[in-house]
């Protein structure tokens, strides 16, 4: 019993950083078609800042509010002045965040070293919960009201309020969005930003308990696909339960059948891909 | 024809002058400078260039040049890079590789072109046992046998643990680690009640720890490098299994690379190494002193290594007085300095197959003077890969 | 006409090479054109086709291993053994054809990254066969019975030159084809080709098995050349880096993908001894290029100079 109730908290935990790693990826493909892959360094500069930023203030906080100011000025620059200049085709893309990928990352390796480091989590959650003879970290705890806070915070921005209905109606048909007014360009800017923002908010929040250090921005971006892909593009509903899936699935596959350990995160994306092409929330 | 033996003599009248005219001794780092194990190639050249140093950059009267290629930890990156450092460049002597993949990809173009080999990291323990030996491959730096096996015998006599689960990364290196801590704790007549592996870069080690910590056992001895052991070691403190299963394994778990980042969720951990920059002799705490005043932080193994690797080449090319020349008289004159080289590690030396024989430590992560260290609670002297032969290469 | 000139020089240049370069430098040519071919076979199915695949290494990688195992374990005859491992890198691309081409755009990238990651995972996991992590080394050269032998540079690199001008070649014609116009057809719209009576999903798949043929040459002669094989070969770094050099070079082009391989071999072992820095200045280049020539370096070309031929 007790190895279950854990497994499934496990399972669940995992998924919730999942989905915050997934979330800005899903929502900038979803908006704009465009296959970011520098997702992963902003994950990688969105740590490193608030790890640099924890060091001189001491303060989570402030560190989380430095490393995701630092990760959407470099959104914001990236789209703006360079995704902008290319023709709406995948492949040019593909190639301009590709290096950006390495150029963020070297520079990391620059100016932080190669030594492989973890964030320290905010004091308060140090301490494991015990319960009878349960033993869970309670920072695991926090990462799961975390994902599940902004999986609703996103989840009502996009259904109850306008600039949420722009959002919708700005990836359903740009063109007609346009047509009835809608600033399809600051809100291009605006998603690519915040998209950033939440990539930089999975770096802080996954940072004390994935680490940082040179390798992990591809490590990062291959987990946010796994997630975006089983979840649907584009579906931020997709990315939450996608993760919440992907999370279970491996944390079990790899408690019961540790021979395919190195399969369980590809597992569920082949089976939701052969069962549904286009995702569990996913639209075409 | 006349002319051209005239020519020809003279020409071959002037290359031994030339030769001795100080031309720089060429040391070629073949060492990985980014992705993941950067780390250990950038600490591994911080040791040869601290040594070098000490040397004043000479040896043998002449002076000398190092030359950096990164392997990028890709087998085949590394075999370029190789041939560019001994065609193109021309090196004297090689030191590395970090990775034992590459070690293996380069060992039949290092074995063909004989320029001198000094193995600091890669620890596969084929590579310096037939048939893969090679008279061109020096390496100081312990197999995974001879830091693991002597362990198990240890574990039994000095520890109450005589149930151990045995946990690793899912590689050869991971896996010839604890099998060879496994063979030589059963020999001393431990049981092993479970072997749990997992893959390289696993993010979340619960479902993991939660299967160890439902075994009944006394212990576990386990193997992860790098980011997976920061992950691992934290995570295994925070699901609370420290109290009941107390936590052993290779110096790896919490090398002096990783115990910053570790911190306090380090302390009590018990494992054996050849390195630590807690080692208490007056050589070391030198070699440590320099080091830092040079980097702002302790030396790591790596640098350790580095360090010996460099101090070795020096002493060799002194004793021929800089004079290159000869191949199998550098590679004699190599076999032979290793022991007279004071190095911070303590005393070394080459057995019959170039592999070094080197003490082993156990080491406790202990809080001593307000920093968290390994330091060093028992000497495993003079471990010889021969000895761990008894299981996997009987001939 | 002026290409024909262009790519007759270059083909002499190629074959005289061995004569002006440092054995090091032929070395390193011979990795450039494996390379090419490489990226060349992933051209085929992503540029021509338009169906990208991240798991492109899987049929390089399964020739090589194939080669490898044959040549270190069993016996080291070029025929059987490259034989061998063509025949492997067609039966993977044919098997991973049904699964993967269900799919398309990131849903196919991702599936073909997921079919790789499952070979790259066995050849890591079965130790005992593969050697797992530590590769397999050991691989002669190439023992084809004939007079002269492959150890050499200068033999190698010809072996290579061959191949390379051969595949190029039957590259062409196959693409001017029917068969390559209509998969270009089928990139620009896959449904106007099904209403004009075309069945698409069989000139894709066609077009699929021969890209993974065509990458198991590559693979194949990697092994030789480097005389180990690894999961290495196998893994998303492969497929990722073939990706690159196809786009870089320019995709839907003949010689693109090629240049594209060619260049960056070409800058990762010149930058990096020169910074370490080398992949900071990588990506720079590859931003500056898709600002300035987005499609690629043969895309720059055509539309400056003209002419479709490459």
């Amino acid at each position: 019993m007790t190895f279950w109730a854990i497994q499934t908290l496990n399972g669940v935990s995992f998924g919730m950083l999942l989905f915050l790693l997934a979330a800005g990826l899903s929502l900038i493909f979803g908006l704009m078609r465009i296959l970011n892959l520098a997702h992963g360094s902003y994950y990688v500069l969105g740590a490193y800042v608030a790890l640099s930023a924890i060091g001189v203030t001491g303060s989570f906080a402030a560190a989380a509010a430095a490393g995701i100011a630092t990760v959407v000025a470099l959104g914001v620059v990236m789209e703006r002045g360079l995704l902008r200049r290319l023709p709406r085709d995948e492949l040019p893309q593909a190639l301009l965040t590709f290096g950006f990928l390495l150029i963020v990352g070297d520079l990391s390796l620059a100016i932080w070293g190669g030594t492989p480091q973890t964030l320290p989590k905010p004091a308060i959650f140090d301490a494991s919960l015990r319960v009878g003879p349960l033993v869970f970290p309670s920072y695991r705890l926090f990462v799961i009201a975390v994902g599940v806070v902004v999986g609703v915070a996103l989840w009502l921005l996009q259904e109850r309020t306008r600039l949420g209905a722009m959002l919708r109606a700005a990836i359903d048909d740009a063109e007609i969005a346009r047509a009835t007014g809608i600033n399809v360009s600051a809100l291009s800017t605006g998603v690519f930003a915040f998209g950033a923002a939440l990539a930089a908010l999975g770096g802080i929040i996954g940072g004390p308990l994935l680490g940082v250090y040179p390798g992990a921005d591809f490590e990062i971006l291959l987990l946010a696909f796994v997630v975006v892909i089983v979840g649907g593009l584009g579906s931020l509903k997709g990315a939450f339960f996608g993760g919440l899936l992907v999370g279970l699935l491996d944390n079990f596959g790899k408690a019961l059948f540790p021979q395919f350990a190195l399969f369980t995160i590809f597992a569920p994306m082949a089976i939701i891909l052969a069962v549904r092409p286009s995702g569990l929330f996913g639209a075409r | 024809m006349r002319v051209i033996a005239i020519v020809a003599s003279v020409f071959a009248a002037l290359v031994p002058m030339t030769a001795c005219a100080q031309w720089p001794v060429k040391i070629g780092l073949l060492l990985p400078y980014t992705g993941v194990l950067s780390v250990q190639g950038i600490d591994t050249t911080r040791g040869v260039e601290l040594a070098l140093a000490k040397a004043g950059s000479k040896a043998g009267g002449r002076d000398v040049h190092v030359l950096r290629e990164d392997t990028e930890a890709k087998p085949d990156v590394g075999l370029t890079k190789i041939r560019k450092l001994i065609e193109r460049d021309r090196v004297d002597f090689v030191v590395g590789p970090v990775n034992s993949v590459v070690a293996l990809a380069i060992r039949n173009y290092v074995h063909e072109q004989g320029t001198p080999l000094v193995v600091p990291v890669a620890f596969t323990r084929v590579l310096t046992a037939p048939p893969q030996v090679s008279p061109a491959i020096f390496r100081i730096v312990e197999t995974s046998d001879q830091g693991n096996y002597p362990m198990g015998s240890w574990m039994m006599k000095h520890t109450k643990y005589r149930k151990m689960i045995v946990m690793a990364t899912d590689f050869v290196a991971g896996r010839h680690a604890v099998e060879a801590f496994m063979a030589g704790y059963r020999a001393a007549g431990g049981e092993i009640v479970k072997e749990i592996y997992a893959p390289l870069n696993t993010p979340d080690f619960a479902p993991y720890l939660t299967q160890a910590g439902t075994t009944p056992a006394d212990a576990v001895y386990a193997f992860f490098p790098g980011a997976d052991a920061i992950r691992f070691v934290k995570q295994y403190r925070e699901y609370g299994l420290w109290d009941r299963l107390p936590l052993t394994g290779y110096n790896v778990l919490a090398d002096d690379t990783i115990l910053p980042a570790l911190g306090e969720a380090a302390l009590g951990l018990l494992t054996v190494g050849g390195y630590s920059a807690a080692i208490d002799t007056p050589v070391n705490r030198a070699f440590v002193a320099d080091y830092e005043r040079a980097h702002k932080t302790w030396p790591s193994r790596y640098s350790e290594s580095g360090f010996d690797a460099a101090e070795l080449i020096v002493t060799a090319v002194e004793s021929l007085a800089g004079d290159l020349s000869d191949r199998a008289r550098v590679r004699e004159a190599l076999r032979t300095s290793l022991p007279r080289i004071k190095s911070p590690r303590g005393a070394l030396e080459f057995d019959a197959y170039r592999q070094v024989i080197c003490p082993s430590y156990v080491m406790r992560t202990e809080k001593r003077g307000g920093r968290i260290v390994n330091a060093i609670i028992d000497t495993i002297p003079a471990v010889s890969q021969g000895q761990t032969w008894t299981w996997w290469n009987r001939k | 006409m002026r290409a024909g000139v262009a790519i007759a020089v270059g083909v002499v240049l190629l074959a005289l090479s061995p004569l002006a370069l440092s054995s090091y430098q032929l070395g390193l040519l011979t990795k450039m054109l494996i390379f090419a071919l490489f990226a060349m076979s992933l051209n085929l199915i992503l540029g021509y086709a338009g169906l990208p695949s991240l798991g492109h290494a899987a049929y390089f990688g399964v020739g090589a291993y194939t080669v490898g195992l044959l040549a270190v374990k069993v016996r080291d005859n070029f025929w059987l053994d490259f034989g061998a491992g063509l025949v492997a890198a067609a039966v993977t691309s044919a098997l991973f054809g049904l699964l993967a081409l269900r799919a398309r755009g990131a849903y196919l990238l991702m599936i073909t990254l997921a079919l790789a990651q499952v070979l790259w995972g066995i050849a890591f996991g079965w130790r005992w066969l593969t050697g797992g992590d530590d590769g397999l080394p050991g691989v002669p050269r190439p023992a084809a019975g004939l007079p002269w032998s492959f150890a050499g540079g200068p033999a190698f690199y010809y072996l290579v030159l061959i191949v390379f001008v051969v595949l190029t070649a039957a590259f062409w014609v196959l693409v001017r084809s029917p068969f390559g116009q209509a998969l270009v057809g089928i990139r620009e719209s896959e449904r106007r080709m099904e209403v004009l009576g075309y069945d698409t999903w069989r000139y894709k798949y066609v077009a699929f098995v021969l890209a993974g043929v065509m990458a198991g040459v590559s693979g194949n002669l990697f092994v030789y050349y480097n005389g180990f094989v690894s999961p290495a070969y196998l893994s998303i770094v492969f497929s990722a880096m073939a990706l690159i050099m196809v786009i870089l070079g320019g995709a839907g082009t003949l010689l693109g993908p090629a240049v594209g391989g060619a260049v960056i071999v070409l800058l990762e072992n010149v930058i990096s001894t020169h910074t370490e820095r080398w992949l900071t200045v990588l990506g720079v280049i590859y931003v500056v290029v898709t600002l300035f020539a987005p499609a690629g370096i043969m895309g720059f070309v055509r539309e400056r100079w003209g002419g479709r031929t490459v």
